[in-house]
């Protein structure tokens, strides 16, 4: 069996224990698992309410048909009902998620760019004084507070400098015309996403660079460069080959991060995303909500870790050597 | 020449003037006006909280309102009483019409009393006899027993069209745009959660004319630091908060940034109490009660959280500008008065903690807070540092919103919380902050007090007919809180309203503050 059908099925298993775990910690928790279902108190919830909720949530049929009542909700897209929101999770998660993959995708990618190439840059460079100066400032980045880096940017670039809006995804009226509009929605965009770049570059730069830094002592960077091959070609070429898998398995497990933990820029910046979404469910104890929203990120995670082991065969020669062999 | 000296002279008088006179005068009319708010709105759906408060200063009306000094007016209907205040008569004014064009009548306050009831568990029902609909205009609500204060709760009974509603079954989850039907002055116009926007434009068939804003927009924002940078960036017009103001803490910033006028509206609620679950050990005796009165210090607390504007507050709990208002004892810091009483009550520190002990039982004072105000948990933190001088120990537990309310709300598992008053829910059922100290009352009645004397005071101000047996009864009410100290108002205050100085002329409304109808009609801009 290749790694790769491992790694699915693996993967599969996970996520059915996910969809167990989802559908037992409710039931198992101490307390009646309608009213842990619903988020109500005993002493608010009338008896006709607590029996009509009784009757939506099944709980008065065997588990095992409960179960099989819950996975067919789930794999038709039912994920509950939020007496919180007055709506269904799936219908609240569906106006949100666009929201926040509009912060999520650029951000990740910027950010892995911006990681990788000046991880390689200063973990190549021979200029010490400029390597320690861009480490210390992205260690400094990395200590300073979220919701500070988020209040520092919106205070300097929108409310000292006015170049770019206080909030929101677009302006109060939007333009007409479609190009007016997008570019709207681009400046609405462009602090949010360079505070969740700057929270999430951190990392990705400090395992770069650390990792070629110790690769320029490798013997094949030092026939490359005997070999007369120019540095550019060494770092991005060479180098970034061998960083490449621990790279993109960071990349992938940032996913999961930049989607749930952009909840503080999205409260800074007044966006209704899945962040958003889970701070309120968290407050208010809206358990459906955040039994649907760890849900999703689960499986967004699963997949990530899956297209992670996908991508690092593509780009990993041994690796790729090692799965067509097994083949 | 001379002639058309004359000429020039009477031309440039003339246009002088008429520069000054322009310079000098106010836009009546104003295109666009944007308010900021944290208010939490989710939906248009009449269920959520802050779009239905909203609403009630936009677009939709309720049969009477409360103007600046607390004083019932007319709003939707002209009403009169007769049985010394069992049976009220409202006579809806001519002309109220729908946004989808609809009449307005009787039969919609009717159903809306009626719905919502169902709906909301308002109670309105349990208290009236019958609803009589006399004609398409009039409408009578008979009482059981006399009602004084019935159109008090009146004021926030904002009236939904039946022919939209009574096919409504699923009333929280109505979130169409037909939700938002009303016969104010605008017209809900939109909802676009990207932006956090709600939008109204002014309607052109509302009785009263067309408002002095063509299109108001609603700005939603997450975070109040953000809001304020909008402000005082001209990117909105003015803050709003229901039943609340502006955080005290920023008001000198905002003022500083000249471009904006913070204005004081009186605040009729309790903005930090402290309030006691009377049945509960150890604030279940008087003696605790009252030396928790006399040990905490009031100034620190106005210094620390409450506005440039607070005052010291007093032990008849009631805030003055409410309705039956009488001076009792100023609540002030008296360390020896308190240890004095404690003292008295046979309290002593056996074991040199630092803790007194009655009867062997030490001082712990559990003190609930909400984790989503964490002033409340800096006010906990004052009271723990000014009650331990007087040998209290103050727990605080910190905990979600859901299990605050549950707490202290219908379990009644709290010692003691810190929360606000507002001023609707003091005004409630009896008024006089009854609804949450009632300890007979099912559900809220954080306070829990069941002592048969406060109980005969509550029925006497339900029962009074006059409003001079009310003011009686109040004036009990207040001498029993002084007497008792079921809870503590650690002060009193003002609400700070801050709007862009280039508006001018708002009015104050009883229960909105500055955002109201009224202050449509009379906003204008220098």
């Amino acid at each position: 069996m290749s790694d790769i059908t491992k790694k699915i099925i693996s993967s599969i298993l996970c996520l059915a224990a996910i969809i167990i775990i989802n559908f037992f910690l409710p039931r198992l928790m101490p307390g009646d698992p309608v009213l842990m279902l619903t988020g109500q108190n005993e002493e608010s919830i009338s008896a006709a309410q607590y029996q009509s909720f009784e009757e939506k949530l099944g709980i008065n049929y065997p588990v095992s048909i409960q179960f099989k009542n819950y996975l067919v909700n789930l794999f038709s897209g039912d994920l509950g009902y939020s007496y919180h929101y007055n709506d269904t999770v799936a219908n609240l998660m569906k106006n949100r998620i666009p929201n926040t993959l509009q912060l999520a995708i650029p951000s990740i990618l910027l950010a892995s760019i911006l990681g990788m190439f000046l991880g390689c840059t200063m973990g190549y460079t021979k200029k010490q004084r400029l390597d320690k100066s861009v480490t210390t400032a992205f260690i400094i980045i990395n200590a300073i507070p979220s919701f500070l880096l988020a209040m520092v940017i919106v205070t300097f670039f929108a409310f000292k400098l006015r170049l770019f809006p206080l909030g929101g995804l677009n302006s109060i009226v939007v333009p007409h015309h479609a190009i007016l509009a997008f570019g709207d929605r681009i400046k609405h965009l462009i602090l949010p996403i360079s505070t969740i770049v700057l929270l999430s570059l951190p990392p990705k730069y400090m395992m770069v660079r650390n990792t070629v830094k110790s690769a320029t002592k490798e013997k094949y960077v030092l026939y490359a460069k005997a070999r007369g091959i120019s540095s550019f070609r060494i770092k991005f070429v060479h180098i970034f080959k061998n960083v490449c898998p621990p790279f993109i398995t960071l990349v992938g497990l940032n996913l999961a991060f930049v989607i749930s933990g952009s909840m503080i820029t999205e409260i800074i910046f007044s966006i209704n995303g899945m962040g958003e979404l889970l701070y309120e469910a968290a407050i208010y104890r809206d358990f459906p909500t955040l039994q649907g929203c760890f849900f999703i990120i689960s499986i967004i995670v699963i997949l990530a870790n899956i297209l992670t082991d996908i991508t690092c065969v593509m780009v990993d020669p041994k690796q790729r050597f090692g799965f067509y062999e097994s083949n | 020449m001379k002639n058309l000296k004359i000429s020039l002279s009477i031309i440039v008088a003339i246009c002088l003037f008429a520069i000054g006179f322009t310079g000098c005068s106010t836009q009546k009319t104003i295109d666009s006006m944007v308010i900021g708010t944290t208010m939490d709105i989710q939906s248009i759906s009449r269920s959520d909280y802050y779009y239905n408060v909203l609403s009630g200063t936009l677009t939709h009306l309720a049969l009477v309102r409360l103007d600046e000094n607390n004083e019932i007016q007319p709003m939707m209907a002209e009403y009169s009483t007769a049985d010394n205040g069992k049976t009220w008569t409202f006579v809806l004014k001519d002309g109220l019409k729908w946004d989808d064009g609809e009449k307005v009548t009787a039969e919609d306050v009717k159903f809306t009393i009626e719905y919502l009831d169902k709906m909301e568990n308002a109670g309105r029902m349990d208290k009236l006899e019958a609803i009589n609909i006399v004609n398409d205009q009039t409408i009578q609500l008979v009482y059981k027993t006399a009602n004084i204060r019935a159109l008090n709760d009146l004021t926030t009974l904002r009236i939904i069209p039946k022919h939209i509603f009574e096919n409504v079954t699923d009333y929280a989850g109505f979130k169409d745009d037909a939700a938002a039907i009303g016969c104010g002055p605008y017209k809900f116009v939109r909802f676009d959660a990207d932006a956090g926007v709600l939008e109204f434009e002014a309607n052109p068939d509302y009785i009263g004319g067309k408002p002095n804003i063509k299109t108001i927009n609603v700005k939603l924002f997450k975070n109040t630091d953000t809001m304020y940078m909008a402000l005082k960036a001209e990117e909105i017009g003015m803050v709003y908060f229901y039943a609340g103001g502006i955080d005290p803490s920023a008001a000198a910033d905002l003022k500083s940034s000249g471009n904006i006028t913070l204005t004081e509206v009186q605040d009729t609620s309790n903005p930090l109490v402290l309030i006691f679950n009377n049945e509960k050990t150890p604030v279940n005796s008087l003696p605790v009660r009252q030396a928790i009165a006399k040990g905490i210090d009031y100034e620190k607390c106005r210094e620390l959280f409450g506005s440039e504007y607070s005052i010291p507050s007093n032990y008849g709990f009631i805030p003055k500008s409410n309705e039956g208002y009488i001076d009792t004892a100023a609540l002030k810091l008296d360390i020896d008065g308190a240890k004095k009483i404690l003292s008295d009550a046979g309290a002593i520190d056996s074991n040199g903690d630092g803790i007194l002990e009655i009867n062997g039982t030490p001082l712990d004072l559990e003190i609930l807070v909400r984790t989503d105000k964490p002033v409340y948990a800096r006010v906990g933190e004052l009271l723990q540092s000014n009650l331990k001088a007087i040998g209290i120990n103050v727990i605080l537990n910190s905990v979600d919103v859901p299990t605050f309310r549950s707490m202290t709300e219908t379990e009644h598992t709290d010692v003691s919380m810190l929360s606000r008053f507002t001023s609707f829910g003091m005004n409630m059922g009896a008024g006089m902050s009854t609804s949450y100290l009632d300890g007979r009352l099912k559900s809220n009645a954080q306070g829990q007090i069941m002592d048969p004397a406060f109980a005969s005071i509550v029925d006497k101000l339900k029962a009074a007919t006059t409003m001079a047996e009310y003011d009686q009864a109040a004036k009990e009410c207040q001498e029993y809180y002084a007497g008792s100290v079921p809870a503590i108002a650690l002060y009193w205050d003002v609400y700070l309203q801050a709007y862009n100085s280039k508006y001018d002329n708002f009015t104050i409304d009883g229960t909105f503050g500055i955002v109201n109808q009224q202050t449509w009609y009379s906003i204008s801009q220098k």
